[in-house]
């Protein structure tokens, strides 16, 4: 059901977090704890940008992901892979006057989800738009991997033009880089999840 | 040419940015089509940005200011969805809100408050809350 526009929409305004949401070292997984994570350390930067290509300034980006052995630092991960004492995998940065991100971590690895299928390396990214509307929670995938063409979480994005846009380029000594486009908020606004 | 979403799976790490505070708690359920609690959900209001996940049993419990605006904004994630779902928490009832007028009676209430500040949000079933696209 299309529903009348409402320019006073909540959802045309959005939170913005300010300086104090993320430190310096929150952006490096590599620094979090006294020594160094096992795994491969990576950077992955890249641009977050409106539809209309404005970049998203000043805005809170926030990552989560496995170690290097594919074990999430977090109380439902049954993996009996082992955690890493050095590594949490959580970080968390504000885009600058560009709209860049970037972030310092090791490789994630890929991880079991039941006896017979494996997640590929990813990272979960969260991000916040100038509108609450355009609120965006995604996974970032590496290029190249062998487990992408099985992954149904990969493949719950049916359009594969979109489902590439998922994916970074770049290689472990030149960095990965992976821009964001937020979509939303539209003109019309309907009763109705997608 | 967007990115699109991926669902928030179950190891989303809270207490990312500060959870917001307010001198009053809104609280509810997350349930599913069943009737049963979804668990590790993430919700969030604006404004002011608050956040809390769900425990086991699908409760929640979010701060929201004493007095609070019309209604809040409500975006909730959880393992298995695709992508977020956004609907709004109604603490009164303004006569001239576009969205609720726009509604029939039955589904208007899904976006009601209680009058202590409790919401359940209903993924599905017969009394399945009204969700927003933007
Ligand atoms: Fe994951």
């Amino acid at each position: 059901m299309a529903l009348p526009p409402d320019p006073e929409a909540a959802e045309l305004t959005g939170p913005l977090f300010g300086p104090a949401a993320a430190g310096p070292l929150d952006a490096d997984l590599t620094r979090q704890h006294a020594g160094r994570p096992l795994g491969e350390p990576v950077t992955v930067s890249g641009r977050v940008r409106d539809r209309r290509g404005r970049p998203v300034r000043g805005q809170l980006v926030e990552i989560w992901q496995a170690n290097a052995a594919g074990r999430y630092a977090h109380p439902a991960d049954r993996n009996p892979a082992p955690l890493d004492p050095n590594f949490t995998g959580t970080g968390r940065c504000l885009t600058d006057g560009e709209g860049r991100y970037r972030f310092t971590t090791v490789r994630p690895g890929a991880y079991p989800v039941d006896g017979v299928r494996w997640r590929p390396s990813h990272i979960h990214f969260s991000l916040f738009g100038t509108a609450f509307a355009q609120r965006l929670v995604t996974q970032m995938y590496f290029p190249g991997d062998p487990l992408l063409d099985r992954d149904g979480i990969h493949h719950a994005v049916r359009d594969p033009a979109a489902r590439a846009r998922l994916i970074a380029t770049g290689d472990p000594v030149r960095g990965y880089v992976w821009d964001v486009v937020l979509d939303g908020p539209c003109a019309t606004w309907t009763e109705g999840s997608r | 040419m967007t990115t699109p979403p991926q669902t928030i799976g179950p190891y989303f790490a809270p207490g990312l940015p500060p959870a917001g505070d307010g001198p009053a708690v809104l609280r509810g359920r997350v349930l599913d089509a069943a009737g049963a609690g979804v668990p590790d959900a993430l919700l969030e209001l604006w404004p002011p940005f608050a956040r809390a996940a769900t425990s086991p049993d699908g409760s929640y419990a979010l701060p929201v200011p004493a007095a609070p605006p019309p209604y809040l904004s409500l975006c909730l994630h959880a393992r298995g969805l695709p992508h977020p779902l956004f609907t709004r928490v109604y603490f009164t009832r303004p006569p001239d809100d576009p969205l609720l007028t726009a509604l029939p009676p039955a589904r208007r209430a899904t976006l009601l408050a209680s009058p202590g500040h409790r919401f359940d949000v209903h993924l599905g079933g017969a009394a399945e809350t009204v969700f927003l696209t933007f």
